[in-house]
């Protein structure tokens, strides 16, 4: 309680960007990386690696090369976008949706591939199909990866600090400001920071695992009912 | 009713297949492995055949000379139903059955379905808390409503016990007799492909062996399907005879009287009844003071001598196998056209319990349900 009441506005601050920048980031990527998650399991294209290693690439390399990457094609596309909250926005986007694609993408592989092909015998077209049977299906994939995502974007620091810098109020999220008050030995105590960004962490897995468990109880309940073969 | 000329080579397995069938109900017969699957995944189009051509009622699915026709699966109209169900299991059965429903188009109705197989109870039920045989019900329900031209049921009893097998396959013959939608019946038994199917081809190692009706077919092999021909059951519907004392349980077999040991329900219109083709003896002469139960007057249809047993056809009203020697069968000096007496003991005789009984089908109360 000790830790809230000395939350500067400066510190508010912070905490009110990386909620902002990392759900816009999560937005962001769900859309796409879930079609693209469900592409990557089912497609037996021969540009699957290609595309599975780029899109894998952000997860493995080192954020601060990311981060950099991202500096360079943002100065030769739209150099306005450089030290907002939309370029911390899209570093955390490009460095969360990899978890999301790769969730989304194990959960449709374990799904029955005859599956599929019922639907088809059925007439159901391919986006009827992934509306109504794929991706409710997969949707713990996609909660779960979602879930990921968000937690990863609001950790995000290496690439946001390139792209973004570490402007107070405009790019400075909960990292960075933890990060800005180490740096400075006579700062107040970065305790509150710490405390809010392990809230967020637990609030993200905390809302997934709330999800999953809520229809897993809807499911249960409709479950309740003995299957006796008459 | 379905012309086949095809190729496929997957994995090493060839398949080669030519015939033509003019059945409403083709029977598709052969062990695992023979390629039933195979060339039920080339007419649905789930696979494509190497070469060939694939005509259903005179529509082409495929030719792969005439300009590479290929109609895409779900254009096909072939109701599929594969073995494992395979109900979408996060809807209801409701939702299940109306998943393929095709408006504008003719084709069974969802309260004629619903009747035919009983599936009333079950509509608002999750599909994943349906038993074996209920989603097996589900699953044929939701390819006829599709308003499939062909509907394909891949073993559709296999993986179910013995009481239940027998319950599904009296559903399916109360589909495929009420609902006028052509059907390619896969199984590795003969004796439900006898029950249901007017023509059979038998499959074995990617060819086929045998073609053409079923006593046909059975007089030209040795082994049909996974079972020795002496196992074969004749199966068969049969309704309660009342007229017969209330100690027994009796069934009208033509004009004879058919005794079987089990007691059934007294509101029982009909049931399955399943016979061992090596459980019946066969007698030139009537037997007297003999301890079996059922004597029953038939003539001989066909004869077909294959080394260690022989296979009787034997007319009694419906026909029945019966599977003896060939010393038997040349000592009684068996021939078609003779009569013989099939004897049979009461316990001998399995007695499948068929729900509600056929009644629905004769007077359809129409439904609450419409589509």
């Amino acid at each position: 309680m000790m830790s809230f009441a000395s939350l500067g506005s400066a510190e508010l601050e912070a905490i009110r960007l990386s909620v902002k920048v990392s759900l816009a980031a999560t937005l962001v990527c769900l859309v796409p990386g879930t079609l693209l998650g469900v592409w990557l399991a089912r497609t037996r294209s021969r540009l699957r690696l290609i595309v599975d290693v780029v899109v894998m690439t952000p997860l493995v390399m080192p954020p601060v090369v990311t981060g950099l990457l991202l500096l360079m094609v943002l100065r030769a596309l739209n150099r306005d976008l450089l030290f907002t909250w939309w370029a911390a926005m899209l570093a955390s986007a490009i460095l969360a949706a990899p978890l999301l694609i790769r969730t989304v993408r194990t959960s449709v592989e374990g799904l029955d591939p005859r599956l599929a092909r019922v639907e088809g015998t059925l007439g159901a077209s391919r986006m009827r199909s992934l509306r109504t049977i794929t991706l409710p299906l997969a949707w713990k994939g996609i909660v779960g990866g979602a879930t990921l995502a968000w937690a990863k974007a609001v950790g995000e620091f290496g690439a946001t600090i390139v792209v973004a810098g570490n402007i107070p109020g405009r790019t400075r999220t909960i990292p960075l400001a933890i990060w800005t008050a180490i740096q400075n030995p006579t700062a107040p105590s970065i305790f509150p920071l710490i405390v809010a960004a392990i809230m967020l962490s637990v609030l993200a897995t905390g809302l997934g695992e709330w999800l999953i468990h809520r229809e897993n109880v809807r499911r249960s309940r409709a479950r309740t009912r003995p299957a006796q073969d008459d | 009713m379905l012309e086949l000329d095809l190729r496929k080579t997957i994995n090493g397995f060839s398949l080669e297949v030519a015939a033509q069938a003019q059945a409403r109900v083709l029977g598709i017969v052969g062990p695992s492995g023979s390629g039933k699957t195979t060339l039920l995944h080339c007419i649905a189009g789930l696979i494509q055949p190497d070469s060939g051509t694939i005509i259903v009622n005179g529509r082409t699915l495929v030719d792969t000379a005439a300009g590479k026709t290929a109609i895409p699966v779900r254009d096909r109209r072939v109701g599929y139903v594969l073995q494992d169900s395979l109900l979408f299991p996060h809807m209801s059965v409701e939702a299940n059955l109306r998943y393929g429903l095709r408006k504008h188009e003719s084709g069974p109705r969802l309260h004629d379905v619903v009747d035919v197989l009983e599936l009333g109870p079950l509509l608002p039920r999750s599909a994943d808390t349906l038993s074996g045989g209920q989603a097996r019900r589900v699953a044929v329900g939701r390819a006829l409503l599709s308003a499939p031209r062909l509907l394909l049921l891949d073993e559709p009893l296999t993986g179910l016990d013995r009481r239940l097998a027998g319950k599904t396959l009296h559903y399916l013959h109360r589909v495929l007799t009420a609902f006028d939608i052509p059907a390619i019946y896969v199984s590795h038994t003969m004796s439900d492909v006898l029950f249901l199917c007017q023509e059979v081809w038998l499959l074995s190692s990617g060819r086929m062996v045998a073609a053409g009706v079923p006593r046909h077919v059975l007089s030209s092999s040795q082994r049909v399907g996974d079972a020795p021909l002496h196992e074969l059951e004749n199966v068969f519907l049969a309704a309660p005879d009342r007229t017969a004392s209330p100690e027994v349980t009796a069934f009208r077999v033509g004009t004879q009287r058919l005794i079987v040991a089990s007691p059934i329900a007294p509101a029982t219109h009909e049931a399955l009844l399943a016979i061992r083709a090596s459980d019946i003896m066969l007698s030139l002469t009537r037997p007297e003071r003999i301890s079996a139960r059922n004597v029953l007057r038939g003539q001989v249809a066909q004869v077909a001598n294959q080394g260690k047993h022989s296979l009787v056809f034997v007319d009694v009203g419906v026909e029945w196998i019966v599977a003896i020697t060939p010393g038997a069968v040349e000592e009684l000096n068996l021939r078609p056209g003779i009569e013989v007496f099939c004897i049979l003991k009461a316990s001998s005789i399995s007695v499948i319990p068929t729900s509600g009984g056929s009644s629905i089908m004769m007077n359809r109360i129409p439904g609450t349900l419409h589509v």
